[in-house]
């Protein structure tokens, strides 16, 4: 369980070269490449009516589980010259709808098998079921708990991830595709500098919507592991002030509305 | 074994003793059964029997703690991670998850996903003791205990002649499988003469004898270590 | 080490020795000699304090030791320029030993004070610091002195300048709103990065997979 504390920005595509050599400049570090697919699953309550209750009486709403994996930047195809380098770059040749990948492809990791050694990518996945982040009017930084665990594998007659979800009661709800570049500040603080897609998957075709179009989506972070931590949460947010503060007028960093991170169900 | 007393350990260790050739590591076991708390509206699950709505997890020290989820219907294994040395780096470097030691499933199902998942039962055995016998059978052998108390004898047997102890060799499930039967009829021989005193209780049919043995695999295409440990932990456990 | 400049500190024991016989003090530049005194004094001290410093096991902080060389170097700048602004008087006072100097049993001090060349120890010195300085340690031309000290002294001027010009690009304390903006011009834009979408949007998506149409979200 950690306490994720963070804020987000938005930078158009056109700020992106002077974002990233600020960021490299205020770090001293360079921007490294990420992406990871990610899989959102909702608990199949709409047909089982689930109650927000549980046997012990505890008020336990349904909540999606996020479950993402590492795409290996060797699976994309860019189409760019810059092919073999793969920098901060490459992101800028990602202003379309489209990802650099087949999305049928990705979508089927979902549904193939997920045994040992089945696949050349790795078959682990993690697993995250994040609260609404903390209430309060005077809130300056996001903060968030996140319950994480690892599924290193799955075996058995049928042992995709789709199985395997369905197995512990829960339904494919959407999924999307993430590309960025992030940077490793002092005190574990993480920038973020992402480009989201969406995966449609209508029958046997898949499209992708760029949801971050004309921009980047910025998030700025820091991972606590224990929540009682009081010490380490109170500095961080300090940290991450203190980088609102030096980013003022240029990017601004904000505490999004909790309601649009809350990722609870809601059944009306 | 089910109708042991916790002396029974003690008394095959005896039994055991002339073959005996090291004692390894302790270990220890943690087994609990969810329930699933939906009513079962979906068809699947109002045409099989009960049972399917049962889930087990196990978490064994042995093997670095690391849990198996088995659903009992869909046979199928979630192998769970349960330090963050064991998540595979690229997940941490492409911000899947945070660089902090994962909560264990167990958590999760009890806190997060207990709308979903009742927590039934649950078996801890402590302090179990490892045996390497002359025979290269290795040898786990450990007292269950519930809330309720003693629940019985629990032994696993892992051959490490096929291709030593790192790795290759099955539990219950090997390829030179009559020798395994061999060795295996020589252990059942022992709980057959330590359990004769006591009355018996069997799986399915009342016979003369009080232990299970489960030689399954989850998936015969696709031999699995832990997944099949634990398939059988769930077959000899579940009740 | 201490005492770099061995004519003009071996005429101080001169004085006290005068001192002492209560001769006509009319003709001794007391007041020069006093200051380059004092300064040599201070100068002396702080070096022995630096020696000592870094001959010890552990080192002193960083910070300390700067701020001391800097002491150091301000008291050197003194010296030189109190020589510099008593060189007329100090280059034209001759030493002689009085009658009454008792030459048997000070005939060390005595030679050394009446040479006409610097002490071996402090040719020495000189030596060492021009071969510092890459010089050629048998070039007594002083225009090549000068130049070397001009060079010097463009090398200087060059990396202070480097240093404040690498120092203000790197510089994104106390910098007003205005000035980030200006610095956007130069840089890429002529704006402040544009916002294409709200965070919210985004995070309704991948938090709650609400779709805004993101097609229209600019």
């Amino acid at each position: 369980m950690v306490q994720q504390i963070s804020l987000f920005g938005v930078i158009d595509e056109e700020s992106y070269d002077l974002f990233i050599s600020t960021i490299t400049t205020l770090s001293g570090t360079s921007p490294i490449l990420f992406s990871r697919f990610s899989t959102v699953w909702k608990p199949l309550s709409q047909q089982y009516d689930i109650d927000n209750i549980d046997a012990k009486n505890q008020i336990t709403e349904p909540n999606r589980i996020t479950v993402s994996k590492s795409i290996p930047f060797n699976q994309f195809q860019f189409s760019s010259s810059s092919d073999a380098e793969y920098d901060y770059k490459i992101l800028k040749s990602l202003s379309d709808d489209t990802i650099p990948m087949d999305p049928q492809e990705i979508i089927s990791i979902i549904y193939k098998t997920n045994a040992q050694g089945s696949s050349s990518s790795s078959c682990s996945w993690s697993l995250a079921i994040s609260d609404i982040p903390a209430a309060g009017a005077n809130k300056k930084v996001s903060l968030q708990t996140i319950n994480e665990s690892v599924l290193l594998y799955s075996t058995g007659e049928k042992s995709s991830l789709s199985d395997t979800m369905n197995a512990l009661g829960y339904n494919l709800d959407y999924n999307y595709v993430t590309i960025g570049v992030k940077f490793y500040l002092k005190h574990e603080l993480i920038i973020e500098v992402q480009k989201i897609w969406t995966i449609n998957n209508n029958n046997d075709t898949a499209n992708t919507l760029q949801v971050t179009k004309n921009g980047y989506l910025i998030k700025a972070y820091v991972d606590v592991n224990r929540s009682t931590d009081i010490d380490r949460i109170n500095y961080t947010e300090t940290l991450l002030l203190n980088l609102q503060r030096e980013l003022q007028g240029y990017v601004d960093l904000v505490i999004p509305d909790r309601k649009s991170m809350d990722s609870r169900m809601s059944y009306f | 074994m089910e109708r042991a007393t916790p002396a029974t350990l003690t008394e095959f260790k005896d039994e055991l003793s002339n073959t005996l050739l090291n004692i390894l590591d302790t270990w220890s076991i943690d087994f609990k059964t969810y329930r699933s708390t939906t009513s079962g509206t979906s068809t699947a699950i109002q045409e099989s029997n009960s049972n399917s709505k049962l889930m087990y997890s196990i978490t064994l020290s042995h093997q670095n703690n690391k849990t198996v989820l088995i659903k009992n219907d869909t046979k199928i294994a979630m192998i769970m991670a349960a330090s963050k040395n064991e998540i595979p780096t690229e997940l941490i470097s492409n911000g899947c998850i945070s660089d902090t030691n994962p909560i264990p499933i167990d958590v999760l199902l009890n806190n997060k996903l207990s709308n979903l998942w009742t927590q039934r039962q649950s078996i801890k055995g402590t302090g179990g003791e490892t045996f390497q016998t002359t025979n290269k059978l290795l040898i786990r052998v450990i007292n269950l205990f519930s809330s309720t108390g003693f629940k019985g004898l629990l032994i696993e047997c892992e051959d490490q002649s096929t291709d030593g102890i790192t790795n290759g060799s099955q539990v219950f499930h090997t390829n030179n499988k009559i020798t395994f039967q061999e060795k295996i009829q020589t252990i059942t021989n022992i709980l057959t003469k330590l359990s004769t005193p006591t009355s018996v209780k069997a799986p399915t049919t009342t016979t003369t004898t009080d232990y299970k043995i489960s030689m399954d695999s989850l998936n015969l295409d696709h031999s699995d270590y832990l997944g099949d440990l634990g398939y059988q932990y769930v077959r000899v456990l579940e009740f | 080490m201490s005492q770099p400049t061995g004519i003009d500190a071996s005429v101080v024991p001169t004085n006290t020795l005068q001192d002492e016989l209560k001769p006509n003090f009319g003709g001794i530049p007391t007041q020069a000699l006093d200051a380059v005194r004092m300064r040599l004094a201070q100068l002396t001290h702080s070096l022995r304090k630096i020696r000592d410093d870094l001959s010890r096991a552990e080192l002193p902080q960083w910070y300390s030791l700067q701020s001391q060389l800097n002491v150091t170097l301000a008291q050197l700048a003194s010296v030189t320029s109190t020589l510099q602004h008593f060189q007329d008087t100090l280059d034209s006072t001759v030493v002689y030993p009085l009658p009454k100097f008792p030459t048997t049993s000070h005939e060390n001090l005595l030679t050394t004070l009446l040479r006409k060349k610097n002490a071996p120890d402090v040719d020495e010195w000189i030596n060492n610091s021009k071969e510092a300085l890459g010089m050629d340690p048998n070039v007594q031309n002083v225009k090549e002195l000068e130049r070397s000290l001009q060079e010097d002294k463009d090398i200087t001027k060059w990396a202070l300048e480097t240093v404040a010009t690498e120092f203000e690009k790197h510089n994104f304390k106390n910098i007003s709103e205005n000035d980030l903006i200006n610095r956007n011009i130069t840089a890429n834009t002529s704006y402040k990065p544009k916002k294409p979408f709200s965070v919210e949007n985004i995070l309704s998506f991948t938090y709650r997979g609400e779709t805004k149409n993101p097609s229209e979200a600019a």
